[in-house]
């Protein structure tokens, strides 16, 4: 009977490395597809990240515009650059990254009312508030008030839906 | 040495398999943990998006405020006072009748999407309509110098995908100074 001395030990043999890499490879595999998926979606909310910050940035600027600038454009997309003495506004399509991103700002007159309670100066003590009488007034606007919509779109890499991300806003004129 | 302990020293057959599947099992679980933390984290878009559409809407309604502020301040300041003297509320600004409630928190323009909601600023990910009204409209008035502060907040809203409501308030504060003519 022979068997192995102390000084020869049996080791691996090569169909359990095989076997063993195997296993782990079969292991790596819902790693790599979790990390695939994630990168995936890490790119796609960069592409998001950056409209996002497109359209807050195009917004702010068109905030600065002297507010009877955009009179004129009322109720019309604007889809090309805009300036002003000391301001512009890159608007209309460009490319970051591969990626066209087109912004449109539009921006709208927003009439409404106010309710305003108005006292009655011919009721009640001038000196004692608390005998105040009031009458609920209401006085309609326009031209006073403009709505800003910003929407920033795109197309994803490999994909054909386009995107798109909007902003909106109230701006009053507060010159006068 | 007797062959049985010989053998269980040096008989190593399979201890790669079992290494192999020890690590396999480490892997599965690490696997498991970083999907569910990548399940439970909110995406970083989600997080913007909250804060930039309502930030943009409620800050746009306390625009408006303002001007109802500049163009009719006799009228408030006559509603201010009036609520002073007759609520017995502390904080009678937030008095959800009365004129000065007319004038700032009920009035009709500041409540006007605080039940449908506004749905023009969407996305493509997002489409669900954010409520917004005025929540507060109130001097913090220093009577000794006619000079005071005007301190307007606005309150926006939106369900979350989870349902759970994701808010903002936005609050303007701003100096104002009353001129009283003698």
């Amino acid at each position: 009977m022979s068997h192995p001395t102390p000084g020869c030990r049996r080791g691996v043999t090569l169909t359990e490395i095989m076997i063993a890499m195997f296993i782990i490879a079969i292991s790596f595999m819902p790693i790599m597809g979790a990390l695939g998926t994630s990168v995936k979606a890490t790119v796609k909310e960069d592409t998001v990240v950056r409209a996002m910050n497109l359209c807050q940035e195009k917004l702010n600027t068109s905030l600065q515009f002297p507010f009877a600038f955009f009179v004129p454009f009322l109720g019309t997309p604007i889809d090309a650059p805009i300036a002003t003495p000391g301001i512009s506004l890159p608007l209309g399509p460009e490319t970051i990254e591969g990626v066209t991103y087109t912004s449109v700002l539009t921006v709208t007159d927003r009439p409404g009312t106010f309710r305003v309670p108005v006292r009655n100066l011919d009721v009640g003590n001038p000196a004692d508030p608390k005998t105040w009488t009031f009458t609920n007034r209401n006085i309609a606007y326009n031209g006073l008030v403009h709505t800003y919509s910003l929407t920033v779109s795109w197309i994803n890499k490999g994909e054909t839906e386009p995107r798109f991300y909007t902003l909106v806003t109230f701006r009053a004129d507060l010159r006068s | 040495m007797s062959l049985h302990i010989y053998r269980k020293l040096y008989n190593r057959r399979g201890t790669a398999i079992i290494l192999a599947l020890v690590f396999g099992v480490l892997l599965l679980q690490f696997a498991i943990a970083y999907s569910g933390l990548v399940g439970k984290s909110r995406p970083q878009t989600d997080i913007i998006d909250e804060r930039v559409r309502l930030q943009y809407l409620s800050t746009g309604l306390t625009e408006i405020a303002l001007l109802k502020f500049q163009k009719f301040p006799a009228d408030f300041y006559n509603c201010w006072r009036f609520q002073a003297s007759s609520s017995a509320n502390l904080s009678f600004w937030q008095d959800p009748t009365g004129p000065l409630a007319e004038f700032s928190i009920a009035a009709p323009e500041f409540v006007e999407y605080k039940t449908n909601g506004f749905a023009a600023s969407r996305s493509s990910f997002n489409e669900r309509p954010i409520r917004l009204w005025l929540t507060e409209m109130r001097l913090m008035t220093d009577n000794r110098w006619n000079v005071e502060v005007l301190q307007i907040k606005a309150h926006a809203e939106y369900p979350g995908r989870t349902g759970k409501p994701v808010n903002i308030d936005t609050v303007r504060t701003l100096r104002t100074e009353r001129i009283t003519r003698r």
